[in-house]
């Protein structure tokens, strides 16, 4: 039986479903939701998963994650005859957004990439675009926190270029994917991220990449409509780059396929 | 003249970050605060207390709140006190914990100027500070490679701040700056950049755990070294904090030192012959003294068989690598042997009765 292992990193700034994704895919695994993939045994703890998946239950989202967070994803996974370990360490958006802002590389997330079989990059379908001037926003002084989403994911993707010289694939996730109702996420990250996708498409050997809508907790649990009675891992899903309904296993069996 | 501390106040906009202060911060200053003005509180009366040098800011004290009040689920305020490395170790840091509050509203004008430096006396700890102290001194001066994470009974962490705001100031004031603490619901055993935590759990698995902690529930399985006492109201530990407190000057950070330096006094030195050997000591080599000066008396030390007696502990330094003048060690020698009276059985008493 093969064996391998895949070290993911989480590129996303506050409030993207970076743990919220976590979340969705370890009970998707542990309730045999995540189609090939099962889980073959947890290596670190999964307290904050089980809390997640509880919070999920009730319909409430997650707790924002520390900066100083060490939590992570770690499991052994089985798909056919080959087995993995997976290690995905959340983290927290802040410094990334930190990182951005400051124009300085965060020395974790440097650390993390040097490794990494590949990254997750996460933006939210339901964040406003912070340069839309909003009530008196219009006031408010120009600081690069007012940088659309999809410049600053260009700008951060500049900076791995220049220091990683092997590929990395990366899987765009695309967050709170249940409230954009129509189109798929490629066609999503074409309108809404152009420069995103126009970059992404420009370096295709060194960054391949896919593009997967994910809704983690099923629904809005602010709206009646959204707290349906399945269980978490029934109600989350991912679309993938071509609309297609599937489980959360699919960005990992992307990588999977992706990485030689 | 009216001294003032600098500080800062975060909580979630976009994001956690610096809402308000008495000064701004670089990128990397905010870089290396953020993990130490965060946190994933548990409960709404949870609060937690960090105590940390950061090289690029100076020693920081803070204290973190839940705010459910903010827009995200699992946000936090932090009010941070930035003092100087002088300050600290010319103050301590015993009035600035009153300093602390959590924002209530919109006054975060309040948050945008320095604050004046309290006058206040040390307060007497008593209680469950009290009889958390002697863990708190261990894990904090005990071996490098010990215990750093002290499990405490629900709720006891809150007394363990003013233990541990007392033991920073009980400390030689160069090696104050090494102590960094933190109190929080769940200690972690891994990746902790805190020589000490204070907290009723564990967070994660670990295999070493047993190790890896000091239980302050119960009764420690070993006796814990007398030292540790550093905190009593008993006049031993008094002149232990005398003794401490006079090593006034030194670059060193190294509390490993300062605990070698403090076994070496109360394993077999009577606590006043060891004062009457330090005053010897600091006569022939006058403070401040250089790290090497440090390192070669804790050398000695070590190597001197306890129980150790003021007279041997003198002839161990001045025959070690201090550069001593020959000519002036009779000399020394000579002073110590005329005051030294041998301790009777009984120890300390014996050895205060010679000194008087």
């Amino acid at each position: 039986m093969a064996a391998g292992r895949m070290k993911l990193v989480l590129l996303g700034e506050q409030a993207t479903g970076k743990s919220s994704m976590l979340v969705a895919l370890y009970g998707a695994l542990v309730n045999r939701c995540a189609g090939d993939l099962r889980l073959a045994r947890t290596i670190d703890d999964v307290e904050f998963l089980s809390r997640g998946l509880e919070s999920f239950g009730r319909h409430q989202s997650l707790r924002r994650t520390e900066v100083d967070s060490s939590a992570r994803l770690a499991v052994e996974l089985v798909r056919g005859e080959q087995t993995l370990t997976l290690d995905v360490p959340d983290r927290s958006g802040e410094m990334l957004k930190h990182m951005i802002d400051s124009r300085a590389w965060d020395p974790d997330l440097r650390g993390q990439l040097d490794d990494a079989g590949g990254a997750l990059l996460f933006l939210n379908a339901g964040r406003r675009d912070p340069a839309t001037p909003g009530g008196d926003e219009h006031d408010v002084p120009w600081t690069p926190a007012l940088m659309p989403d999809d410049v600053r994911a260009v700008d951060l993707l500049q900076a791995v270029l220049d220091v990683r010289p092997e590929p990395l694939p990366i899987a765009v996730i695309v967050s709170a994917w249940d409230l954009v109702g129509v189109g798929s996420p490629q066609q999503w990250l074409a309108e809404r991220a152009p420069l995103l996708d126009q970059f992404l498409r420009n370096y295709p050997d060194r960054l391949p990449h896919a593009v997967f809508g994910v809704s983690a907790q099923g629904g809005d649990f602010s709206t009646t409509d959204g707290r349906d009675d399945h269980d978490p891992w029934e109600r989350a899903y991912v679309a993938r780059p071509d609309a297609v309904r599937t489980t959360l296993a699919e960005p990992i069996l992307w990588f999977l396929d992706a990485t030689p | 003249v009216t001294a003032f501390v600098d500080q800062l106040l975060f909580g979630y906009r976009n994001g956690h970050e610096l809402i308000a202060g008495s000064r701004t911060l670089s990128a990397s200053e905010q870089r290396e605060l953020l993990p130490h003005v965060d946190a994933s509180l548990e409960s709404e009366d949870e609060r937690d207390l960090i105590g940390i040098s950061l090289p690029s800011l100076g020693y920081v004290l803070a204290r973190i709140w839940p705010a459910p009040e903010l827009p995200r689920r699992g946000a936090v305020w932090t009010h941070a006190l930035v003092v100087g490395l002088a300050e600290l170790r010319a103050r301590g840091l015993h009035s600035l914990l009153r300093l602390l509050r959590r924002p209530s509203g919109d006054e975060l004008d309040a948050y945008s100027a320095p604050l004046p430096w309290p006058d206040a006396a040390p307060d007497r700890l008593a209680g469950p500070a009290a009889a958390l102290a002697p863990t708190l001194v261990w894990a904090a001066l005990g071996e490098p490679d010990g215990p750093r994470a002290v499990i405490c009974k629900q709720g006891e962490e809150r007394h363990a701040e003013h233990a541990l705001i007392a033991l920073l100031d009980a400390l030689p004031p160069f090696a104050r700056p090494a102590l960094s603490f933190r109190t929080r619901a769940r200690a972690r055993l891994e990746g902790s950049p805190y020589r000490v935590q204070v907290a009723p759990g564990l967070a994660g698995r670990s295999e070493e755990s047993d190790r890896a902690v000091l239980d302050a529930r119960r009764p420690p399985a070993t006796p814990p070294p007398r030292w540790t006492a550093l905190l009593d109201e008993s006049p031993a530990a008094s002149r232990l904090r005398n003794a401490l407190a006079r090593r006034v000057d030194s670059d060193t950070e190294s509390l490993a030192r300062v605990s070698t330096i403090l076994e070496s006094i109360t394993a077999g030195a009577p606590a006043a012959g060891a004062e009457l050997a330090e005053r010897a000591l600091a006569a022939e080599l006058p403070p401040p003294w250089s790290p090497a000066t440090l390192d070669a008396l804790a050398r000695a030390l070590e190597e001197a068989p306890p129980p150790l007696l003021p007279t041997a502990l003198l002839e161990a330094v001045l025959a070690g690598p201090l550069g001593v003048d020959p000519e002036r060690r009779a000399d020394v020698g000579e002073v110590v042997g005329a005051r030294h009276v041998e301790p009777r059985e009984g120890g300390d008493q014996a050895g205060e009765g010679g000194e008087r």
